[in-house]
């Protein structure tokens, strides 16, 4: 390689790792002050570029263009924080990070809606023929982009260090009571921060998309690669993402101009891991030694439906199952297909509820441990002449034992690493199975794989295959069950409610979690096996990130802690574009597709609105009824 | 005192040892080179002003917080790194200064968690209700409805742990610190928030465990006549440094100690 092509490699990665930076920036700045990981962020930046593309293909000149589209931005994270964060107040940090990832999907949503999903071109600020600098091209938009970065280093530098409220706010992100002394509350340093994460993301994206394209399938990737700059820069600095985006940036522009560009996605996803794993603390920041975590976390609220298990569940569970047999054979063909998917749907969920609910861990890619069963399935029947139910197994003994060793890594850290983590995984496999054409057939996937049978039953037609399903939902569902009321669900309840003190129970709590993360994995797997099983073809469309979304929303729909309520989230999430095709018209089109999504994000913000409320008059019920229950003891007595 | 043998453990050497111990957060010395060692079936009481160190000692000797100096022997045993799992295992278990019992799981089941550590049972093994599971469930529910009759919360076994009232709260803790049949008990204030009536009860249960257990308890709080009542020996810490140690009646009299607690000397 030349000097020259090694020059315009550097360039491009800079530029890159410009735009990173400031969605890293956003990141480290919200998480300092709310704790909060924001998962809309990316989609901020994704936003600022998408309104400025639409601004000027509605005749708005360009220099009011951006700074509309970013004040739209700082409108629209202050607007989140105020209107959804702050109704949840009882929320705990797991259920306000899955809210932001409602915040993205319906960013998302609503500009797929609003404007599809094709790519927006933009003119450049100020031409676009390139520069030349000894044969390396630059164009004049990359300068733009790295001169806004720094002018916004500059500002924020001398905010934070040299005016009272940058002092105040920097004290105010360590120490909640120290910003309280000098008068601002943490609800008003919550809603500054995230109008501020929309800003920067808004402007790093308006001034980046003349390079590319305005789109909205940016969002997801520019929020893992902002997060990984501010990950590498240490979420508690202030300047670290800066560093931390323009290395990214680099070493992915690198890695793709002198590997292979086929696996860009692959190698900076798993350098992501690799910092997550190796160096949670980021490469600049430090850990601190010694300090008490003494913050009790507070309860993941029940969902829609209660929260114990109880022997009713039971009861409950069979008389759905009847009602879902009958359904069955009443029901409408394209009905039971719904009724089908909602199965494979809940399968993931029951995993999901013990992951997220039990051991309160967030994953956004159960796609990944369907992948490993869908191609499982798919390669060893196929290419193997494995029977099905040894290809089911295997896969599910290698999600397992997959989910063993992230978990093994990831759970030694506080925090919400595996959301990040599991994505990035997922985004890695994405990319394997399109180019190890061999195993996977690309993405084209491998078609003809044979229905499910054993003993030689076949299960073809969709009633066979229902069946089918249902009994594997049963099992997991039991599955479940038994290890929420067994001793281990006792100290996942116990952990959740408060880990240091179930840890001074003996209980280990790093096990707890790879324990609930693993049988998370192997259900996943199972769903991806039945669901080529049914479909006769593996390919890895749909389990891409969208279908996180849909688990995600199932879960919360069902409620965290209710396995029974899985089948009814995914019903839910299954029937949905029914419902929208039914009301709206298609949902298959681009604006249906938005339209989807925009419900999806609302519902998780409203539900978990609606738990973070319902907690508080649950907690106080049980005190009164607790109360009226000892005076009766009191009255029996006497 | 001659401690009980109960079989297995050397008689003789102390069930607690600090040595040294230090704290450092930035730049304040939290506990400064504290050493003072506790036997086997005797009640100490660690006493000194508010800020003192006495929780963030408890922190230390219960795997909580990584000392910045010194070492804690437990059975004459250093264990690295020393968690909280890991102190449980050594048997040295602790309540806290803020109730910490967990909010979902009923009054039982919270002492129930108190014998998690009576043996290990993998998550495969519960789901598929394995022999060893069903033991260790009939052993943790022995243990719970053995100490919840002793401490008198059977009437409240199936109430929400955290809706009870803060003495029955407190007295929970322990029966769950107790199910773990451990060598050593940390008190963090047992008594705060109890009435008097309350509080003789809990010295009367503290003094019975002591004896019938060969358990040691060491209990930190600031009502000096429950402690006076209680405790065989007093370590008094002021300003993370230990100042005195000895029999109670002696430390009411010890100068340090006055003036640590008046302000004069
Ligand atoms: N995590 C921490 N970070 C910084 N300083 C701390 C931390 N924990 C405790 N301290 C400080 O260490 C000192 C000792 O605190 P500690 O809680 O051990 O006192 P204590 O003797 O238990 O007091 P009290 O009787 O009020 O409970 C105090 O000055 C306290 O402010
Ligand atoms: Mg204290």
């Amino acid at each position: 390689m030349d000097l020259v092509s090694l020059g315009q490699i550097v360039i491009s990665g800079l530029a890159n790792g410009a735009l990173y930076a400031f969605v890293g920036l956003g990141f480290s700045l919200i998480s300092r002050s709310t704790g909060i990981i924001n998962f809309a962020q990316g989609d901020f930046a994704m936003l600022g570029a998408v309104l400025t593309g639409f601004l000027v293909a509605g005749g708005i000149p360009l220099i009011l263009a951006v700074p509309l589209a970013v004040l739209v931005c700082g409108l629209v994270g202050g607007g989140l924080h105020v209107l959804a964060i702050q109704r949840a107040e009882r929320a705990n940090m797991a259920q306000l990070i899955i809210m932001t990832i409602g915040f993205a999907i319906l960013i998302q949503g609503a500009v797929t809606w609003g404007w599809g999903s094709d790519p927006i071109a933009i003119p450049a600020f100020t031409g676009s023929a390139p520069l030349d600098l000894f044969g390396v091209t630059i164009l004049p938009q990359q300068l733009w982009l790295v001169g806004t970065l720094a002018l916004v280093t500059a500002l924020m530098w001398f905010f934070f260090q040299r005016t009272v409220l940058g002092l105040a706010l920097r004290a105010g992100a360590s120490n909640p009571l120290g910003a309280a002394f000098v008068g601002i509350n943490h609800k008003r340093l919550g809603a500054y921060s995230f109008v501020a994460g929309g800003l920067l993301g808004g402007l790093g994206g308006a001034v980046w998309a003349p390079i590319a394209f305005a789109q909205v399938d940016i969002g997801i990737a520019l929020g893992l690669k902002g997060f990984t700059a501010a990950a590498l820069g240490g979420f508690g600095t202030t300047f670290g993402p800066i560093a931390g985006g323009l290395i990214f940036g680099l070493v992915e522009s690198l890695a793709a101009g002198l590997i292979s560009s086929a696996y860009t996605d692959a190698i900076s996803y798993g350098l992501l891991l690799v910092v997550l794993i190796a160096r949670p603390q980021g490469l600049l920041g430090k850990i601190k030694r010694g300090a008490v975590d003494d913050h009790r976390e507070e309860v993941l609220s029940a969902g829609l439906l209660a929260t114990r298990l109880s022997r009713q569940d039971f009861i409950r569970f069979s008389v759905a199952v009847v009602v879902l047999l009958l359904l069955s054979v009443i029901l409408a063909a394209s009905w039971k297909t719904a009724a089908l998917f909602a199965g494979i749907t809940a399968i993931v969920v029951i995993g999901m509820v013990l992951l997220t609910g039990f051991a309160g861990q967030i994953s956004l890619g159960q796609g990944t441990f369907m992948m490993v069963g869908a191609y499982a399935s798919g390669y060893l029947t196929l290419k193997q002449g494995w029977p099905p139910i040894a290809a089911i197994a295997f896969g599910m003994v290698f999600a397992g034992l997959l989910a063993l060793v992230l978990g093994r890594f990831i759970f030694r850290l506080r925090g919400y690493y595996l959301a990040m983590a599991s994505l990035s995984l997922l985004m890695i496999f994405q990319t394997l199975a399109r180019e190890l054409h061999g195993i996977t057939g690309g993405p084209n996937g491998l078609p003809g794989i044979a229905p499910f049978n054993i003993f030689g039953m076949q299960f073809f037609s969709d009633d066979e295959v229902f069946f089918v399903i249902l009994v594997a939902t049963l099992l997991c569902l039991i599955a479940g069950l038994s290890i929420t009321r067994s001793r281990v669900g006792r100290a996942l309840l116990a952990m959740r409610s408060d880990e240091l003190a179930a840890r001074a129970c003996g209980a280990n709590v790093v096990r707890l979690k790879i324990g609930a993360f693993v049988f998370a994995a192997a259900c996943a797997s199972l769903a991806g096996s039945l669901y080529v099983h049914y479909l006769g073809i593996a390919n890895p469309l749909p389990f891409s990130f969208k279908s996180s979304i849909e688990h995600i929303v199932a879960l919360t729909l069902g409620g965290f802690l209710a396995l029974y309520g899985s089948y009814f989230g995914a019903a839910v999430v299954v029937a949905l574009p029914s419902v929208i095709t039914t009301v709206f018209g298609d949902a298959d089109t681009q604006a249906g597709a938005g339209l989807k999504f925009l419900l999806f994000g609302l519902l998780v913000i409203v539900v978990i609105i609606l738990q973070s409320n319902g907690n508080t008059r649950r907690g106080s019920e049980r005190v009164r009824g607790w109360l009226r229950s000892g005076l009766r003891l009191k009255t029996a007595e006497t | 005192m001659t401690p009980v043998d109960d079989g297995e453990r050397p008689v003789t050497s102390p069930v607690l040892q600090v040595e040294e111990l230090s704290v450092q957060f930035g730049g304040l010395c939290a506990v400064d080179e504290v050493s003072f060692s506790v036997e086997p079936a005797e009640i100490v009481g660690l006493i000194g002003p508010n800020g003192a160190g006495k929780t963030t000692t408890f922190n230390c000797i219960s795997g909580v917080i990584v000392p910045t100096e010194g070492n804690i022997l437990i059975q004459g045993q250093t264990v690295t790194p020393f968690t909280p799992e890991r102190a449980c295992a050594m048997g040295v278990l602790r309540t806290f200064q803020n109730v910490r019992l967990f909010g979902e799981l009923s009054l039982r089941e919270n002492i129930m968690m108190g014998a998690y550590s009576a043996g290990r049972c993998s998550m495969v093994s519960a789901m598929l209700r394995l022999p060893i599971h069903a033991r260790l469930e009939r052993e943790a529910a022995e243990r719970a409805d053995h100490w919840m009759d002793l401490l008198g919360l059977m009437d409240y076994a199936d109430a929400g742990a955290t809706s009870l009232p803060l003495g029955l709260q407190r007295v929970a803790e322990l029966a769950r610190a107790m199910a773990a049949n451990p060598q050593i008990v940390l008190l963090d204030e047992p008594g705060a928030g109890l009435n008097k009536v309350e509080k003789e009860r809990l010295s009367d249960i503290l003094r019975s465990i002591a004896a019938e257990t060969n358990c040691a308890l060491l209990v930190v709080d600031h009502d000096m006549g429950l402690v006076m009542g209680l405790v065989e020996r007093l370590v008094v810490l002021d300003f993370g440094k230990l100042i005195a140690q000895g029999v109670p009646e002696e430390m009411v009299r010890h100068p340090d100690v006055v003036e640590a607690y008046l302000g004069v000397a």
